[in-house]
């Protein structure tokens, strides 16, 4: 199976299971709906009947948001301006970057540990579709799997954790320290924003690394049904030791697939002038089309690197027509 | 206009008969002069050391004698942590880029004085002074702090004689502490020399030690400076270029001289590059622009020079004309710390090798610090005891001058280690924003304005210094009107130019130009730390009906027939509150549904106050100060009520907006599985 052929047929698999996408996506509301509601709470109760709601319509009144930021409590306290367009994609993607994900204010994390718990629920059923196309499918199946697997996947997400955190404290953190000594006398910020910037390409190659081992580990759990997840996250590591071209070549596809769905919405995401409902409406729709696509790619990723996985392990389960030829090397 | 380019004109007559503008010529005397300086120095950057010989000189131009002269020891606040200085920076929460467990030896810096003694002259024979010298700490008591030095005289210099002492010194240059020090090959080099405090007109030295969030005073004079540093190293100094004199070791010797200043500063590296301007304009003396910048920002010159010409145009037409005909700017290197710094003829601004334009800097930063050409070179206050008046005044006019110049800018953010600027074109920032309004109103009681500035709480000190200041300036403006307040700030620009003006100086100024006393005001924002919060309590707009008896027909009869009528009339009842101790007089303005519009001015002094009103229509809405004159008031969004609040669709919108970036995040968490 070539990578361009696992890339394409994982793209078909996504695309023909629509309900997966549905269950990530109701996650998604689901958790972030009544946080939203809150907010919008907060953001009205500080309006009121003031004027500046005419502000707030045509943009983003800064002088307002000054007295709101001074006032707000709880969630509403992280409105803020970066909410807007392309910089909440920036945003996120520096905590990411930066291991602040884990960071966030104490209801955010909350939420998020929330929405991890629901994926890692959802991710053994997903999986298990992912890897058995051709079998009849049902709501009981998805769930039943995902319970199956469930604890299996939550030890798994807990290393996972460990690991990303391991990055940051043991090599990043130290390296960007490293860099701000070693150029404590460097004149030009260019020098050192190459460095940073090094830093920071070697940072995404670590996440992007334990990624992929994390997802190969999830894959095996589900197609061969390991129970250690200790065990689980060797096969997926050696996976990737046997075949480094093709899980590389993969991945840097599936993430070339990200990076152009962040790009898009990023050129077109609507800016603060929303004065009407219509106009509202469209933002939202533009932004939660968005977050399908994040979601869509994200089961890509799965769906693209099980095939890879089972064309390779030439495990009996692999149903897809195509993956029945082109063995690896 | 034929009023304003009168003015222009008696101006230009007035500083062509007291200034020689072209390069290279010293102006006129038009300052008091009378603390003058011949100094030499070398720097050494492989040891970071500066060795120095100064000559003072010195007049006393008050009716007292003095038997001491006072110095400030810049460079001694960071000899050690128990300074006064870092004593003072440690009250910050916000803890500094660099800690100091993180300095290493060569990086603190100190000056030591290796020789005192007077020149023989006038009445003065020579006298070697060098072990009567002693530290003072006279605003602390600090007996570690060696900020400033008293030089004991063998005998008292009389009004209007002169003395001349001779300084020998040398120092070690700090890894950058309040914007004077090296990054690399980069030094720059301010506060740098002894520098004698000012001997008041009362007869008392005022000469402060040097606090975390407070700069400097000294009086106008002459200075002379031979620089030498490597060959083919870039200076940059206050004044003008006499000369370069090439040395047998590999050095050279650069001589600057600038007259009717108070202080002097100088850059040096082997990177800068040199960019030069000539600014002209109808009505205003030309300046010669040197700009020393970092290849690097090779492609920001243009966006530097057009700053500066910004500044000296609308200063120089608002207020008055720059009149050295020159001025030195320096675009520092990466992360050296001595950016945004004015100092006499040169000024440090700031930029990072992406800066989209349109995002506020390096424009803001560089009209601020070419203003300060004016708002402290020019007129010269006291920075110790009244930052305000050169901070506050100069944030005002530069946060004007951008909004003139530029419009306004837009919101950027910086991530990634405040490397990638990220911005939001549709998000303006006011000027109010500019300013600072926030940072005031986290600190608006953190101290009251009329205390000495070097007493202010390091932490918020700027709050109150530039913002509040800024702030109330503008409630002048938008209650006086623009042509007023310009008026205002161009007489006492005229009046304090090379003096050393006091806050009465300016509130004496502002009442005489404006035509009314405004005593009350200043009593408000300055002499006091009183907030300013107006509000609309309640708001209320029912047909009117009466219940109970009225009188009819010389009877009392049950009110059943004068029930309210959906129709109307209306009775409107709205309670205005002032929620904090400031007071200001304040309009209010009722907006009713048929589009008649009340004007009501309030005094603004009783906690609270009704307004009822009978109408044929609704109200629609109340604004307590409509036009948002009281720029101190700390909560706008207060001030105005509808009758029917309407929320709901900007909540519902910027929530939604909330909602995705949440979804973003919980999406970018995946990542991690
Ligand atoms: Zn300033």
């Amino acid at each position: 199976m070539s990578v361009w052929r696992s890339f394409l047929f994982g793209l078909g698999r996504v695309l023909k299971t629509p309900s997966l996408l549905c269950w990530v996506y109701l996650a998604s509301l689901a958790v972030a709906l009544p946080l939203a509601m809150v907010v919008r709470g907060g953001i009205a109760a500080h309006v009121g009947g003031s004027l500046v709601e005419q502000n707030l319509r045509t943009g983003l009144d800064l002088d307002w948001y000054g007295e709101f930021a001074e006032e707000a409590s709880g969630v509403a306290a992280t409105f803020g301006p970066e909410v807007i367009g392309h910089m909440a994609l920036v945003q996120n993607l520096e905590r990411l970057l930066d291991g602040k994900l884990l960071a966030a204010h104490r209801t955010l994390l909350a939420a998020g540990g929330l929405y991890l718990l629901f994926w890692t629920f959802l991710v053994g059923g997903i999986l298990d579709r992912f890897a058995h196309p051709g079998e009849p499918h049902s709501r009981a199946r998805l769930f039943g799997h995902s319970g199956e697997f469930f604890w299996r996947m939550f030890r798994l997400l807990i290393l996972s954790v460990l690991f990303y955190l391991a990055i940051f404290r043991f090599v990043a953190n130290p390296l960007h320290e490293f860099v701000e000594q070693a150029t404590r006398d460097v004149t030009v910020e260019r020098t050192v924003l190459l460095w940073t910037a090094l830093v920071y390409l070697l940072t995404g190659l670590l996440l992007a690394g334990v990624s992929m081992a994390f997802d190969y580990a999830k894959i095996a759990v589900v197609v061969e049904r390991r129970r250690s997840a200790v065990l689980a996250l060797l096969r997926g590591l050696g996976f990737i030791a046997r075949h480094p071209g093709h899980t590389c070549g993969l991945y840097l596809l599936l993430l070339t697939a990200a990076a152009v769905v962040m790009f898009f919405y990023g050129a077109i995401a609507p800016g603060s002038g929303q004065s009407n409902w219509a106009t509202v409406l469209v933002a939202f729709v533009i932004g939660q089309a968005y977050v399908l696509a994040r979601i869509l790619v994200k089961l890509w990723f799965l769906a693209s690197q099980a095939i890879l996985f089972q064309a390779a392990a030439n495990h009996p389960d692999r149903t897809a027509p195509a993956a029945a030829s082109a063995p690896l090397p | 206009m034929v009023v304003r380019c009168a003015v222009h004109l008696a101006r230009l007559i007035l500083w062509l008969g007291v200034v020689l503008p072209a390069a290279g010529q010293q102006a006129v005397e038009i300052s008091s002069r009378n603390a003058n300086y011949t100094i030499q120095v070398r720097l050494h950057p492989e040891t970071k050391m500066l060795e120095g010989m100064e000559v003072l000189e010195w007049r006393n131009t008050t009716r007292f004698s003095t038997s001491e002269l006072w110095f400030h020891l810049y460079w001694n606040a960071w000899r050690n942590s128990r300074s006064t200085w870092l004593r003072e920076d440690a009250l910050r929460t916000e803890p500094r880029a660099d800690s100091l467990q993180q300095r290493r030896p060569e990086d603190w810096g100190y000056v030591q004085i290796e020789a005192v003694r007077v020149l023989p002259g006038g009445a003065f024979g020579a006298a070697e002074l060098t072990q009567q010298v002693r530290y003072e700490s006279p605003d602390d008591a600090n007996p570690e702090d060696r900020t400033v030095l008293v030089v004991p005289l063998p005998r008292p210099v009389g009004p209007g004689e002169t003395i001349r002492v001779e300084l020998v010194w040398k120092s070690k240059i700090p890894r950058t502490f309040a914007r004077t020090g090296f990054r690399g090959n980069y030094f720059f080099l301010a506060h740098w020399f002894p520098k004698l405090g000012v001997f008041e007109p009362d007869g008392t030295w005022n000469n402060h030690q040097f606090h975390a969030a407070t700069e400097f005073y000294a009086d106008y004079g002459l200075y002379d400076v031979q620089i030498t540093v490597p060959r083919g190293w870039l200076v940059g100094a206050t004044g003008v270029a006499l000369g370069v004199t090439e040395n047998p070791d590999g050095t050279a010797t650069h001589r600057y001289q600038q007259a009717d200043v108070h202080d002097f500063a100088w850059t040096t590296s082997p990177d800068f590059r040199e960019a030069r301007r000539r600014f002209e304009r109808s009505g205003l003396p030309a300046v010669d622009i040197r700009l020393l910048y970092q290849p690097e920002h090779a492609g920001q010159i243009e966006r530097h020079f057009r700053a500066v010409e910004a500044a000296l145009e609308h200063y120089g037409l608002w207020f008055g004309p720059y009149p050295y005909g020159h001025v030195t700017v320096i675009d520092p290197a990466y992360e050296s710390g001595s950016g945004g710094m004015e100092y006499p003829t040169l000024f440090t601004c700031g930029t990072r090798y992406w800066a989209p334009f349109g995002g506020g800097q390096p424009e803001g930063v560089t009209i601020h610090e070419a203003g300060h050409q004016f708002w402290y070179g020019l007129v010269g206050n006291n920075e110790f005891e009244h930052a305000w008046i050169d901070e506050g005044l100069n944030t005002f006019s530069e946060e004007r001058v951008a909004e003139v110049a530029y419009g306004q800018w837009f919101f950027v953010r910086r991530f990634f280690r405040e490397f990638v600027p990220v911005w939001l074109r549709d998000v303006r920032r006011s000027r109010l924003h500019g300013m600072g309004l926030d940072r005031y109103r986290a600190a608006a009681r953190s101290d009251v304005p009329a205390t000495p500035t070097y007493r202010y709480h390091p932490e918020t000190a700027s709050a109150i210094t530039y913002s509040k200041t800024a702030l109330w300036l503008t409630t002048l403006e938008r209650m006086l009107g623009w042509e007023t307040l310009q008026r205002i700030l161009a007489t006492f620009f005229e009046r304090y130019r090379f003096r050393h003006p006091k806050p009465e100086d300016f509130f004496r100024t502002a009442s005489e130009v404006a035509g009314q006393d405004l005593t009350w005001f200043f009593d408000q924002v300055f002499y006091r730390a009183a907030v300013f919060d107006y509000a609309v309590q309640s708001v209320a707009s029912e047909p009117v009906r009466t219940l109970g008896y009225v009188e009819r027909n010389g009877t009392l009869a049950l009110a059943g027939e004068e029930s309210a009528r959906e129709e109307g009339p209306y009775e409107t009842r709205v309670v205005v509150r002032r929620l904090q101790d400031g007071i200001l007089p304040v309009e209010v303005l009722f907006v009713f549904e048929d589009g008649e519009r009340i004007r009501e001015s309030w005094d603004g002094r009783a906690l609270w106050k009704l307004y009822t009103f009978t109408r044929p229509a609704r109200l629609e809405y109340v604004v307590i100060d409509p036009e948002r004159k009281i720029v101190l008031d700390t909560h706008y969004t207060n001030n105005s009520r509808r009758l029917q609040p309407r929320p709901q669709f900007v909540a519902t919108k910027w929530a939604a907006k909330w909602m995705v970036w949440l979804q973003d995040f919980l999406h970018t968490l995946t990542f991690l599985f």
